[in-house]
């Protein structure tokens, strides 16, 4: 039986964080939609044919029609069902730095966290100091550039930047267990603060894979299973 | 009412492709700027406080607030000055993905794959670095179709990301040793198209001018 054209459609992978995204803004914006869990080492040929560039999760299947890259879906999403609650500012000056803000996590701070996995002794020690100081200009940044909204807690709605902050770092204890590390913590305080109140969020327990889940997969990505 | 040309201040260097695209969306939107040239070994202050992060150009500074990276830029371009001319961004939600979609393909791969083509030092890697550069014009051809420009009947954004970095095909092709139009000759027409505009003509340096900056550049960079 064929897929309705109206239908919204999400093919993502449960431990990627870009997929996560995507899924929780649906949520929050109160969209039904269908979830399509891909094996990303035997990607699907509906995947491939949707995004044909880059064979990347996720996609949102939108009246039949792709979309590719989460931070563009993030975006259709809210102009899409441009009710509230809305994902971006509608000043444009603050939307700019929404917008820089997100690439930085996407530019720096995502790729930063696999040589915290994969290397060891000083070049891991390096790697921790780079991404400790990469949390503190997220820090500073966005307390500069929205110094009343920093929190989006206390009945605030989640936006953009929330989704991809939230998103990232909800898992941070797993993260710490298996890289022995300490990213996330009491150096900078207001995104401690702001992460451990988007873990309350309802919407992101019923999102975001448990810890146990994400710490077997952790451990995974620095030893490689044995051959069955 | 006219409008102060101080509000709006370009931090640029005239050989980047990301700065002349903040430049072609101004021209567009017939906004006066002032323009400062960086030097890039000896950064202005203004440019350290405006973008601290990266500390890189483009920056437009609007009425005192930094906006950086060139994409973002020229969306905060389109949204202020909504009220002229036409946008550069579709106003159907699912083109304008398609258009932000092209616009981060371009970034993430012409810039990088074009420099392995015009600096690249090791021998072995050219042939392949070519092919890797030709394949993503490829694919950027591919898109563009029969359409007068990538916006469809109208110049858009996703033309305005990628024009720029044609003032550089003379130097990819003569240091490269590549004919561009030889593979992706669509392209090239609508890059005539596009210089046809003066937004365009006058954002983008003569291409021999570019030669010269790459030259340079290889020179003090140290290569063969």
């Amino acid at each position: 039986m064929e897929d309705k054209p109206s239908e919204v459609v999400l093919f993502g992978s449960w431990y990627s964080p870009y997929t996560s995204r995507v899924a929780l803004a649906l949520k929050l914006k109160g969209i039904p939609f269908k979830y399509v869990e891909e094996n990303l080492s035997n990607k699907s040929e509906l995947l491939l044919k949707y995004n044909p560039t880059h064979k990347k999760v996720p996609v949102l299947l939108h009246n039949g029609m792709p979309i590719c890259e989460s931070l563009i879906i993030l975006e259709y999403i809210d102009e899409v069902w441009n009710h509230a609650p809305k994902l971006l500012p509608e000043d444009p000056y603050q939307r700019a730095r929404v917008r820089f803000w997100a690439n930085y996590t996407d530019q720096k701070i995502m790729p930063a966290s696999y040589p915290i996995l994969l290397l060891k002794g000083e070049e891991k020690q390096k790697a921790i100091e780079d991404m400790e100081e990469m949390q503190r200009v997220l820090e500073e940044g966005i307390k500069q550039d929205f110094p009343e909204q920093f929190s989006f807690f206390n009945g605030n709605t989640m936006g953009l930047l929330d989704i991809v902050m939230g998103v990232n770092s909800y898992n941070y204890k797993a993260f710490h267990e298996v890289t022995n590390s300490e990213i996330i913590g009491p150096k900078n305080p207001k995104i401690f603060m702001w992460v451990n109140a988007m873990k309350e969020h309802p919407l992101m327990k019923d999102t975001l894979p448990p810890h146990d889940k994400v710490v077997a997969m952790l451990k995974s990505m620095i030893a490689p299973t044995p051959d069955v | 009412m006219a409008e102060d040309k101080n509000n709006v201040v370009l931090l640029d260097f005239w050989p980047s492709s990301y700065g002349m695209r903040v430049k072609i969306a101004l021209q567009e939107k017939g906004v006066s700027y002032e323009c400062r040239q960086e030097d890039f070994d000896a950064k202005s202050s203004l440019l350290l406080e405006m973008n601290p992060i990266h500390k890189t150009i483009p920056v437009l500074i609007h009425n005192d607030k930094p906006i950086c990276e060139s994409l973002n830029i020229v969306e905060y371009i389109d949204e202020v000055w909504s009220h002229k001319t036409t946008s550069l961004l579709p106003s159907d939600p699912y083109k304008r993905s398609q258009a932000r979609f092209w616009g981060n393909y371009i970034d993430k791969n012409v810039y990088s794959k074009g420099k392995k083509v015009w600096n690249g030092k090791v021998m072995e890697e050219k042939e392949e670095s070519q092919k890797q550069f030709i394949e993503c014009l490829k694919i950027l051809e591919e898109e563009l179709g029969d359409k007068p420009y990538f916006g469809g009947d109208e110049f858009g954004y996703v033309d305005v990301a990628l024009v720029p970095f044609t003032s550089w095909f003379y130097t990819y092709e003569t240091l490269g040793n590549l004919s561009i139009e030889e593979f992706v000759p669509k392209l090239v027409s609508w890059t005539k198209r596009c210089m046809e505009k003066e937004s365009v003509a006058k954002s983008l340096p003569h291409p021999h001018k570019i030669y010269g900056f790459a030259l340079e550049y290889r020179e003090k960079h140290g290569h063969d």
